[in-house]
């Protein structure tokens, strides 16, 4: 396992689910209630009554047949699709290790529950993980320790949205360090594929404060350009300003498209932006 | 190379700086980060680099340091020193005699070549270039423009005429403004005493050593005899060498005689050539191997001389006396005998001579009498009047005239001057009847008759190159063509100056009006002789630059311009490909 995650991490993941508030879409069975019945919804499948389920929901047709009571479900309590898309652009190499921890962390979730998984690499020639169930966790971990180094020029661009098709989550990770114009894109396309977009955003200390010193020749992972820079204060306190307008424009063409923004510090572990984060966020529960 | 200022160097400042601006550069240490997008460039530089690892690939330095540095050596004043000529002003003195062709390459072509040279280290001083000659020519004065003294000196050529070099010399030092002036003679040899008592003036004689052999016809003389024409050609070798060859005296009419001959160093011989066919133009010619050719070849003409005159006793004194002041022999003779005489124009009043073999000056008649006359003398356009115009002349009387004779004076219409049909004169008055004696133009005339009855009609004369002399050419037209072997040379304007004769040896033919004459230019017998001698220098001008600069500062701005031009280049290509 090349994930290092603590033992036993699995086990306590199955405590958590993703929480959505959307439509659960899907035509197979699932194990989420549905808040809501009616006639509306098709015909799922039958189930044995249990002490505690909705008398209401007993088909009182089958009983008289077989007089054994069951419960007739709905659609609207089945699977939940959930989407995961990992940038793996160059400038990810630094977090590669989190990502990939936060998309295992996040697709176990989802498997562990018995709802169907995607999860596509950027623009990648891999092939999409595309799995539902429990017993998909382990092909899931071995999909997640084969994924090859970020070597991606650009993400957002290119990202590869297709297996996210009627996903009912869309998870995006990434550190969000291209321009607005690109991610605009990117949103925008997301917002046909899913309505309830999280974005993952994470970042390194590094990025945050610089702590370079003297004359540095600094080296764009991704596009090679090179750039000549003194450090000083007044060139880390410009930084800090034109990061910090990048991070608005971010949050704010989220806030336009209806998507959740996380900033998550690698720093802090995954335990923290995990359990702390997102369970207090309600992104999980 | 040398430098004119040296104080330029602290120009070298600038390199310095660039070096010194390429070592304490920012020295950058390189960091990837995941984006370059919120930093800001602090210095727009083309690229930093740790400086000793990219120096050597640093072209755009080399290229700057090495246009600063040219910078440096402009600014120190770079030049080519050259060796130049003594003095202030130079007189180039170019012997242009026939001697200068001796050699091969000929001396004329070596000295033309150490001109050339000499002009060049002149460096623009002043310089004058004149010939030699009889009339000492001047071709460039104080010129100071290379260009155009190498061009004179390309158009030098020999005149073959004696290189007279004492009036050359005396030209040359009327010329020269003071003593810092160098008198350089190019010449094949220059006697020393010439300039022995000279003082004032620098002289530089640049001579020939060469040895040179040279055998010579010296002298080419033709003689009637009883048994018919001989030739008498004096043949001198004045090499060091012995000579074989061949004598071969030709006629124009075609016959020819040869003679094998041998000539030991400095003999001389005389060949007598017997029995020649009657031709008037004849030439010897010498073939032999030997440096100087022009000597080899000469032309004579078979003539009678003019020297004598036979005067009848019985004319007036002032005939003979006329005479004996041109310098002619004259020779008193009875009137009874002087019919007997042969050899040389006779000057008379015997009408009856008229029909002797020998050419007449008549001066009146001893067969009529002589009638009064009264008026002044109209005078046709005859050659005897050339050089003896007859304006002021006074005639008392005159004899008749003959008849069918060519009247070439009258005075009121009546003949005073006749020519016959022959060639005589005839002067139908007596000396006593005329004041003419007392004229200037009477012994003109009277050399001009004898000239004229003497000569060959045919033969202008024996000339040395370039001479100049008085000959009585008139023609209708005034022009006359000289010819050589045929083809058009120039021609010579009656009226304009004395006739001067062609420069190059050889036979010329001289036409006007149809009348054709031969005329002969010979080289001096000073021309057949040569003579080496040293280079060498007299005096010393006063002046002491010796070194000519030329500056190197044009030649190295360029090379800078380059430079800019290839560093502006590489600094655009390294912008496009970045």
């Amino acid at each position: 396992m090349t994930l290092e995650l603590p033992t036993g991490w699995i086990r306590h993941l199955n405590r958590f689910s993703i929480a959505t508030k959307a439509k659960i879409r899907g035509h197979h069975k699932g194990s989420h209630r549905s808040a809501r019945f009616g006639s509306s919804l098709d015909f799922s499948d039958f189930r044995e009554y249990h002490v505690g389920d909705d008398v209401r929901h007993i088909d009182w047709n089958v009983y008289a047949r077989t007089e054994k009571v069951y419960i007739k479900r709905f659609l609207d309590e089945q699977e939940m699709r959930v989407h995961l898309l990992l940038d793996d652009s160059k400038s990810m190499a630094d977090k590669w290790l989190y990502a990939k921890q936060m998309a295992f962390s996040l697709g176990i979730m989802v498997l562990s529950h018995d709802d169907r998984l995607t999860m596509s690499i950027g623009s990648s020639e891999t092939t999409p993980f595309r799995k539902k169930g429990k017993s998909q966790r382990k092909v899931f971990e071995y999909f997640m320790a084969g994924l090859p180094n970020p070597v991606a020029k650009s993400f957002a661009r290119h990202a590869n949205l297709y297996a996210a098709k009627d996903s009912t989550v869309l998870f995006i990770l990434s550190d969000g360090l291209e321009p607005l114009e690109e991610w605009q894109y990117l949103f925008r396309q997301a917002s046909r594929y899913s309505h309830d977009i999280r974005f993952l955003q994470l970042s390194v200390e590094n990025e945050r404060t610089p702590m370079f010193l003297g004359d540095v020749r600094l080296i764009d992972l991704e596009t090679e350009e090179p750039l000549n820079v003194t450090m000083g204060a007044q060139t880390v306190e410009a930084y800090a300003r034109r990061r910090e307008l990048h991070q608005k424009g971010l949050e704010s063409l989220c806030a336009k498209y209806g998507i959740r923004l996380e900033q998550l510090h690698i720093e802090d572990g995954i335990q923290h932006g995990l359990f702390k984060q997102l369970a207090r966020n309600k992104w999980i529960e | 190379m040398n430098f004119s200022n040296w104080l330029g160097l602290w120009a070298l400042i600038m390199p310095l700086a660039v070096i010194l601006y390429y070592f304490f550069r920012k020295k950058y240490t390189d960091q990837r980060v995941s984006t370059v997008m919120f930093w800001e460039e602090t210095m727009k530089e083309i690229r930093a680099s740790p400086y000793l690892k990219k120096l050597q690939h640093h072209l755009l330095f080399y290229l700057q340091l090495a246009a600063l540095f040219l910078c440096v050596v402009a600014l120190m004043g770079p030049f080519l020193k050259s060796e130049t000529l003594v003095g202030n002003e130079f007189i180039f003195i170019v012997d242009t005699s026939a001697t200068m062709l001796a050699g091969s390459p000929s001396q004329f072509e070596l000295q033309r070549e150490n001109m050339m040279k000499l002009v060049e280290q002149a460096g623009g001083k002043p310089v004058t270039i004149m010939t030699t000659g009889a009339n000492p020519q001047l071709l460039i004065r104080e010129e100071q423009d290379t260009d155009n003294l190498v061009k004179a000196i390309e158009q030098l050529d020999v005149e073959y005429e004696s290189e007279e070099m004492p009036k050359a010399l005396l030209f040359a030092e009327s010329l020269a403004r003071d003593e810092s002036t160098v008198i350089h003679v190019f010449t094949d040899s220059l006697d020393r005493k010439l300039l022995a008592g000279k003082t004032g003036f620098a002289y530089v004689v640049h001579g020939q050593d060469r040895p040179i052999s040279n055998a010579a016809i010296r002298q080419f003389g033709l003689a009637e005899s009883d048994d018919g024409l001989r030739a008498i050609v004096q043949i001198a070798n004045t090499g060091s060498e012995k000579v074989e060859g061949e004598v071969i005296v030709s006629s124009t009419e075609g016959s020819e005689i040869r003679q094998r001959i041998e000539l030991d160093a400095g003999a001389e011989i005389i060949m007598p050539f017997e029995g020649l066919t009657d031709a008037k133009l004849w030439s010897a010619e010498l073939q032999v191997d030997d440096d100087y050719k022009e000597d080899n070849k000469i032309s004579t003409y078979v003539q009678q001389t003019v020297d004598q005159v036979y005067v009848d006793a019985s004319l007036q004194e002032l005939v003979s006396n006329g005479f004996e002041s041109l310098g002619m022999e004259t020779i008193a003779v009875e009137s009874t005998v002087i019919g007997q005489q042969s050899k040389a124009m006779i000057v008379t009043n015997q009408t009856a001579l008229l029909d002797h073999p020998t050419p007449i000056l008549l001066f009146g008649r001893n067969d009529e009498s002589a009638v009064e006359v009264s008026g002044t003398i109209e005078s046709s356009s005859h050659e005897l009047f050339t050089y003896a115009p007859l304006d002021k002349v006074y005639v008392s009387q005159l004899y008749p005239a003959f008849k069918g004779f060519e009247t070439i004076a009258s005075i009121e219409g009546q003949p005073f001057i006749q020519v016959s049909p022959r060639g005589d004169i005839v002067v139908l008055t007596d000396i006593e009847m005329t004041d003419w004696p007392l004229s200037p133009s009477f012994p003109l005339f009277l050399w001009s008759a004898a000239l004229r009855l003497s000569e060959n009609a045919e033969f202008l004369g024996v000339f040395e190159p370039n001479e100049h002399r008085a000959v009585s050419l008139v023609s209708a037209g005034g022009e006359w063509e000289i010819f050589k072997n045929g083809t058009y040379s120039h021609s010579y304007h009656e009226g304009q100056g004395a006739f001067v004769a062609p420069s190059k040896p050889g036979v010329y033919d001289i036409v006007g009006d149809e009348k054709s004459k031969t005329l002969i230019v010979r080289l001096s017998n000073e021309e057949k002789t040569l003579t080496a001698g040293k280079s060498y220098a007299i005096g010393e001008a006063a002046s002491k630059e010796t070194t000519v600069r030329y500056s190197v500062v044009p030649w190295v701005v360029f090379a800078i311009l380059l430079l800019l031009f290839a560093e502006w280049e590489v600094y655009r290509r390294g912008i496009i490909t970045r």
